[in-house]
């Protein structure tokens, strides 16, 4: 525990480096040149990539940086998911910049350096670095958010996201500092006196009530800035605003791997930080948290979804379902929450929550793929009457967009489905423990908002296929692009019908969690 | 690999469907040969399947089980028994049928026939499913491709009609996903709770030596509710109480309920036929609404027998409204489809009468009606889908007299209407004939109201004979509407009269000679009827 081990965090490294290497590129190529960094980029993170994926699942946790830092399953799982984020985003902005003609140099440092503070918000041991490395995504996301300067709406978005963030995290630094204070220590796993590695939540369990009344408070502050980060209602405001305005490659990174990162510090938090309730012993502490979140995974469920009925901006439209889809990944939260509370260790919840955001890069990366190609680069066209006829005018892009939100809706043979069946089956199970039936109510909700955002994807599909185009201009598929969506696609159907390695990926990343 | 008929009948069309994406969309020709081909091969299959299963054995047969997400206890777990091999023919003579038809389709035929194929292999992979997993899976893929097919292909009200089915379906599978998952984590207690059993299920079952306690297997399932309701009274024992009970089987019979459909879940089923094109409106009236039903029979009697007991008599009542009121809507119609859209729910409450009385008989007659419907209502909408057409209007006023120009047609719709009022002879007679016995020997039993029900069912086939009549009276025959004076074609090559004269083959040999379904049909029956009948012991006196 106490030693450097600086070879564990050689990915960080690494996407360090690469960084630096296209900012300094940038300086020695031609103007005309610049824009093949996209590509450098995308290959720079396919190394990486491959490099993860070869990398065996680690058995035990190791930590690198004093403590600060861990190595384990969950860390290496959402790594990959974060790399491949990584790689589309690099292919979808490459084509879109060339469009746009500015700073591509720039543009994909910062994204690499945004991945290298989510690879540090996969691998986080501690509040400090829990807190530097989430503000390095912030930043980089900010500056990539308002990165179509002359752009009103862009502004708006970079503004309102650092507005937002801001407070979001001085929200967290506040519930940390509660935290710190009753338990004196910001390590989630540290080692104790006797030289064995103690968990922060023994040391809130094993506190006074008064003090374990502190401790949740801290958490409860803590959880509404990481609430801001995932979009989850009410602190999801900023939500279609910014997701608007962004350049839509940086939407889709927002979507994807900003609420990832979310989801892994919430996830961390409640693994580590929150205590296991032993049966018998007072619920009090755990089972609040357990109404609260269930309270907001509701609320964002019905919120993302309903509100996402009468848009008519694409890209509004899955800035709601993202909300939506927030409120599903929480209900593996309170499952896992749930079975905290009465004692139990299964933490289904956590698999679920990872194959659902594994089959959610590939499935929303598809669609903003898609939404670029259509836009051909500018930001003018979102709107969803102009999908009218889109069946006839471009039938592969069309296909591929339907069996994107086809995925997203949770239909089968498609990833989302099973995503979303893992998820309801979560929380279904935690109904089945003493005193937690009523988040049966949960998982109908879960299961009425299957329905209500199956419409609003539908109404999408019905514009392409069922309406005349209004233009019979052509769309231009740019090859990478093409391929990139297309690979997607069977991705999320390969995911769709053989779940059973994907299941095993995800349920991997429990062995080495809780320590 | 060793494959079973029951997985290649499955495969065949989902291979179909793959291929048909890479042949080029201007091939028409091969679209068509290609998915008319992968048809034939499931009637092949389903023929055979029906001809080798082994009576005597009865149970599961053509099995295959290949272990498909560990963690889950989720496998490829595929068989057939009596009423899955009747519903499997079913579905391969009507998707046959379905693809000669729609050889007419010129409109993107190529996406017309992939959702065609994609849509019949959730029919055929419920149908033969075993694992509670993949049945859920298959009826969900089922739903969205006939979205496309009525949004795009279809007609009258179209984009109203398909968002109001896809949604009604999509709620009441989420409905029975509840419930299925339920029954899932209650098994598993179960199993944690009684590890002997488990080990007892592997040494009973050689398929799944290697099973857990979290499993989809229906089997297991089912095996865990037959043991845990073997180990107390209904209200006292621990897993599979009688509340349980009661608590799930409403979802199931909600959830699958709302495509059989059962009243008042059936608002969307008309509008879904009016608009569907005639394929699409010949699998989901002949076979996808038959996906309900049979989710029913296969998991909620077979696992939640004591919660059907107790509330399946509520259901009969709910047929009722089915049968009567279905009947009086179709007899106000004016547009032909919408006549045969409430007929079909009229007639699936028959279907639910049959399995609210609890008995061989009606059990039987009600897969066997299941059967003989489907059959029936797709010829149906073949036949008024032909004219439709080159008419462009369904609306009986404005036809009249078709038969003198349309005499193959006008003699099979004849053909049809006779067979679904009941005429002896077609197998919707033989079936309906089982079902009203079954409600009467229930009645006999004790439940005094499926008196009512049967005399009241039976009322109800006067119903339909006289909208049914009606309809073929006011469209084939009389006067003939001069405005179609030489404009419509007859079916005037055996190529496009071969789908209908197959779908009447198989109503006249199963009408004459029902036996030769019948028998397979009990090998399935009677094993779930002796289920039902221990569990309405059990709870008998119980409020």
């Amino acid at each position: 525990m106490d030693a450097m081990n600086l070879h564990l965090m050689l990915p960080e490294i690494y996407l360090v480096l690469l960084g630096l290497v296209i900012l300094i590129a940038d300086l020695y190529l031609a103007p005309e040149k610049r824009f093949n960094l996209g590509w450098w980029t995308a290959g720079g993170l396919s190394v990486l990539a491959v490099w993860l994926f070869a990398t065996p699942t680690p058995e035990t946790v190791e930590f690198a940086g004093f403590g600060l830092y861990r190595a384990d399953g969950f860390a290496l799982f959402m790594k990959k998911v974060f790399a491949l984020t990584g790689i589309l985003v690099a292919v979808m902005s490459t084509g879109y910049l060339k469009r746009y003609g500015r700073g591509p140099g720039e543009f994909f440092s910062l994204v690499i350096f945004a991945l290298t503070g989510m690879f540090m918000v996969a691998s986080v041991n501690d509040f400090m670095s829990l807190f530097v490395s989430l503000e390095l995504v912030t930043l980089c996301l900010f500056i990539l958010a308002a990165y179509r300067r002359h752009d009103k709406l862009s502004g708006e978005a970079g503004i309102k996201y650092i507005i937002v963030g801001a407070m979001a995290a001085g929200l967290m630094l506040f519930g940390m500092a509660f935290i710190y204070g009753a338990t004196g220590e910001v390590r989630f796993t540290y080692m104790g006196a006797d030289g064995q590695l103690v968990l922060l939540s023994q040391t809130v369990a094993n506190l006074e009530s008064g003090w374990q009344m502190t401790a949740l408070f801290g958490f409860t502050v803590l959880l509404v800035g990481l609430g801001f980060k995932v979009a989850a209602v009410p602190f999801h405001v900023w939500v279609p605003d910014v997701y608007q305005g962004a350049p839509t490659p940086v939407t889709a990174f927002l979507s994807v791997g900003s609420k990832a990162a979310g989801f892994i510090l919430i996830i961390r938090v409640i693994t580590l930080v929150v205590p296991t309730i032993a049966p018998g012993a007072d619920l009090a502490l755990v089972d609040q948290l357990v109404k609260l979140f269930a309270l907001i995974a509701g609320l964002t469920l019905f919120y993302g979804n309903l509100a996402a009925i009468p848009q008519k901006n694409l890209k509004r439209l899955m800035g709601f379902s993202s909300i939506g889809h927030a409120g599903y990944l929480l209900l593996g939260i309170v499952a896992v929450l749930a079975m905290k509370a009465a004692g139990e260790e299964t933490m289904n919840g956590v698999s679920a929550i990872a194959f659902y955001l594994f089959a959610y890069v590939f499935t929303n990366m598809a669609m903003f793929i898609g939404m670029v190609i259509f836009t051909q680069g500018s930001e003018d066209s979102h709107a969803i009457d102009d999908y009218a006829g889109l069946g006839k005018r471009a039938p592969l892009l069309a296909l591929c967009m339907t069996i994107a939100l086809l995925s997203l809706a949770g239909v089968p043979p498609l990833a989302g489905f099973f995503g979303k069946f893992y998820l309801i089956s979560s929380i279904v199970e935690a109904a089945r423990l003493d005193g937690y039936g009523w988040l049966l109510v949960l998982a109908a909700a879960g299961a009425v908002n299957v329905v209500i955002s199956m419409y609003y994807y539908l109404c999408v599909v019905k514009r392409m296929y069922m309406l005349e185009p209004t233009s019979d201009e052509p769309i231009h598929l740019p090859p990478p692009a093409k391929i990139a969506m297309v690979a997607c696609i069977v991705l999320v159907v390969v995911i769709g019908i053989f779940q059973g390695p994907f299941v095993q990926m995800a349920t991997g990343v429990l062995a080495t969690l809780g320590f | 690999m060793h494959l079973s008929l029951a997985t290649l009948i499955i495969l065949v069309p989902a291979l179909t469907t793959l291929l048909l994406f890479f042949v080029p969309a201007k091939k028409v020709q091969v679209v068509r040969w290609l998915a008319a081909g992968g048809a034939f091969c499931t009637v092949i299959i389903s023929i055979t399947m029906m001809a080798t299963y082994d009576k005597a054995v009865g149970g599961w047969q053509f099995t295959q089980v290949v272990t498909w997400v560990e963690d889950l206890g989720i496998s490829w777990n595929v068989g057939a028994d009596g009423i899955s091999v009747a519903m499997l023919l079913l579905t391969s003579l009507v998707i046959m049928a379905g693809t000669l038809v729609s050889f007419k389709v010129t409109d993107r035929p190529k996406e017309f026939y992939i959702l065609l194929m994609a849509l019949v292999t959730g029919v055929f992979g419920v149908f033969a499913g075993r694992d509670m997993f993949f049945f859920y899976f298959s009826y969900e893929l089922a739903v969205i491709p006939m979205y496309l097919l009525i949004g795009v292909w279809g007609s009258t009200n179209k984009e109203y009609a398909t968002m109001k089915l896809t949604l009604f379906l999509t709620a009441g599978a989420v409905v029975a996903l509840i419930g299925l998952l339920l029954l899932y984590w209650h098994t598993k207690e179960f199993f944690d709770a009684n590890p002997a059993l488990l080990e007892a299920f592997r040494n009973a079952h050689p398929d799944f030596s290697d099973a857990t306690s979290s499993s989809f297997n229906l089997l297991q399932v089912q095996y865990a509710a037959k043991h845990a309701m073997e180990m107390g009274g209904p209200a006292s024992r621990e897993f599979f109480s009688l509340g349980f009970q009661l608590w799930v089987f409403p979802l199931i019979l909600l959830g699958f309920g709302a495509i059989a459909p059962m009243w008042p879940l059936h608002t969307w089923s008309p509008g879904g036929h009016a608009a569907a094109p005639s394929a699409a409106s010949m699998l989901h009236a002949g076979v996808l609404m038959k996906l309900g039903s049979y989710g029913i029979i296969r998991i909620g009697l077979t696992c939640l027998p004591e919660g059907a007991a107790k509330i399946l008599p509520i259901v009969a009542a709910l047929c009722m409204m089915n049968i009567i009121y279905g009947g009086m809507v179709a007899m106000a119609q004016k547009d032909l489809k919408f006549v045969i859209g409430y007929s079909s729910s009229s007639h699936m409450g028959y279907v639910l009468l049959g399995i609210a009385s609890m008995n061989v008989i009606g059990l039987n007659g009600a897969v066997f009606l299941m059967f003989a419907h489907g059959i029936m209502t797709a010829l149906a909408f073949g036949l008024i889908g032909w004219f439709y057409d080159q008419t462009h209007t369904r609306m009986l006023p404005d036809l009249g007299g078709l038969a003198k120009q349309i005499p193959f047609i006008g003699v099979c719709f004849t053909i049809m209407a006779l067979a679904s009022a009941g005429l002896p002879g077609f197998a919707n007679f033989a079936s309906e004939f089982m079902v009203l016995i079954g409600s009467w020997q229930e009645a006999v039993r004790g439940n005094s109201w499926f008196f009512l029900y049967t005399i009241l069912a039976v009322w109800g086939i006067v119903i339909s004979a006289t909208y049914l009549l009606r309809a073929a009276r006011w469209a084939f025959f009389g006067p003939l509407n001069p405005c179609w004076e030489g404009k419509i074609k007859d079916a005037d090559t055996w190529f496009w009269r071969a789908p209908f004269i197959m779908l009447i083959a198989a109503l006249v040999l199963f009408g004459c000679y029902p036996k030769l379904l019948i028998d397979v049909i009990a090998t399935g029956t009677g094993p779930i009827v002796d289920i039902i009948e221990n569990a309405r012991q059990a709870v008998a006196g119980i409020k």
